[in-house]
C-alpha cells in the first residue's frame, strides 16, 4: 500500500526517537546504579 | 517497585501506540478530503502522530511552569528536576512534531519548509526551550533551579501565545495553509477521532515515564556528584 507509507515513515521516525531517548536514559540509569548511590 | 512501576507504564504506553498504529494503517479510511486536496487521503493519518505530539508538548511546557511555581515557593530540588525533566521530554516531542509537519509539508505543499504560521510558530518555540537547555547548563549551581524556574515560567506564556493565539488570528488563519481547519469542522471521520485518542494516550503515558525516569536520573546524579565532593 505505498500511499500508505508517509504515515508508516511518519510514525517509525517517531517511535524509533522516543525508544532511543528511553534507551539511553535507561542506560544512564544502570550506570549510576553501578555507581552505588550512597542512600540508595 | 518504582522501577517496576515504570516498566509496566512503559509496556501500556507501548502497546496503546502499536493498536493506535494497527488500527490507523488498517482500520483508518483515507480522507476524502484530504484526497480531494492533496491528492493523498492517506496522508491525513499523520495527525495520529504530528498531533498528540505537539498537544502534549505545549501542554507540558505548562505543566513545568506550575512546577517552577512550586519551587519558587518550596525550593525543593525534587520540583526542580521534575520541571527540568518535563521541559526536555516536551522538547523532544516538538522537535519529531516539527519533523512530522514538516514531512506533512513535503506532501501536500511540495515542500519541507513554507515559513507557514504554524511552522513559523513552532520553530518560535523549539528556539525558546532550546535557549532554556542552554541556559540551564550554562548558569552555576546555586543559581540553576531559580533561574530554571522563571524560564519556565515565562516560556509558558509565551507559548500559550505560540500555539494558541498567533495562529487563530484571522489574519494569519488566512494565510496559513495548515490543515487544522479540515479537522476543526469535522472533515475527518469519527474513526480518526477515536484512533487520535488512543494514540494521544499512549504518547502521554510515555511521556510520562520519560519524565519520571529523567527526573530520577537529574536528582541521582546530583546526589552522586554531592557524594563525590
Amino acid at each position: 500500500m505505498p500511499e500508505a507509507l508517509p504515515f508508516f515513515l511518519a510514525w517509525l521516525i517517531t517511535w524509533l526517537a522516543l525508544m532511543a531517548y528511553l534507551w539511553r536514559l535507561e542506560s544512564r540509569w544502570r550506570t549510576i546504579e553501578r555507581e552505588e548511590l550512597p542512600d540508595d | 517497585m518504582r522501577r517496576q512501576r515504570g516498566q509496566m507504564l512503559t509496556a501500556i504506553a507501548g502497546t496503546l501506540l502499536l493498536v493506535a498504529f494497527a488500527l490507523a494503517f488498517f482500520w483508518v479510511p483515507p480522507a476524502a478530503e484530504f484526497q480531494r486536496l492533496y491528492g493523498n487521503g492517506h496522508i491525513a493519518k499523520i495527525v495520529f502522530v504530528h498531533v498528540p505530539l505537539a498537544i502534549i508538548s505545549f501542554v507540558a511546557f505548562v505543566v513545568a511552569a506550575g512546577f517552577g511555581v512550586a519551587y519558587l515557593r518550596t525550593r525543593r530540588l525534587r520540583w526542580d528536576a521534575l520541571g527540568a525533566a518535563t521541559i526536555e521530554v516536551a522538547w523532544l516531542y516538538a522537535v519529531l512534531a516539527t519533523v512530522t509537519g514538516a514531512w506533512f509539508s513535503r506532501l501536500a505543499w511540495g515542500a519541507w519548509w513554507n515559513w507557514d504560521p504554524r511552522q513559523t510558530t513552532m520553530f518560535m518555540v523549539l528556539l525558546t526551550y532550546t535557549a532554556y537547555l542552554l541556559v540551564r547548563g550554562a548558569v552555576d549551581e546555586e543559581r540553576r533551579a531559580s533561574v530554571s524556574a522563571v524560564y519556565a515560567i515565562l516560556g509558558s506564556g509565551a507559548s500559550l501565545m505560540l500555539y494558541w493565539v498567533v495562529p487563530y488570528l484571522p489574519a494569519i488563519q488566512q494565510v496559513s495553509l495548515h490543515p487544522s481547519g479540515i479537522i476543526a469542522r469535522g472533515g475527518l471521520d469519527a474513526s480518526y477521532r477515536a484512533v487520535l485518542a488512543l494514540s494521544t494516550l499512549g504518547m502521554g503515558l510515555l511521556f510520562v515515564q520519560l519524565v519520571r525516569l529523567r527526573a530520577t536520573l537529574e536528582l541521582a546524579e546530583r546526589r552522586l556528584m554531592a557524594a563525590s565532593r
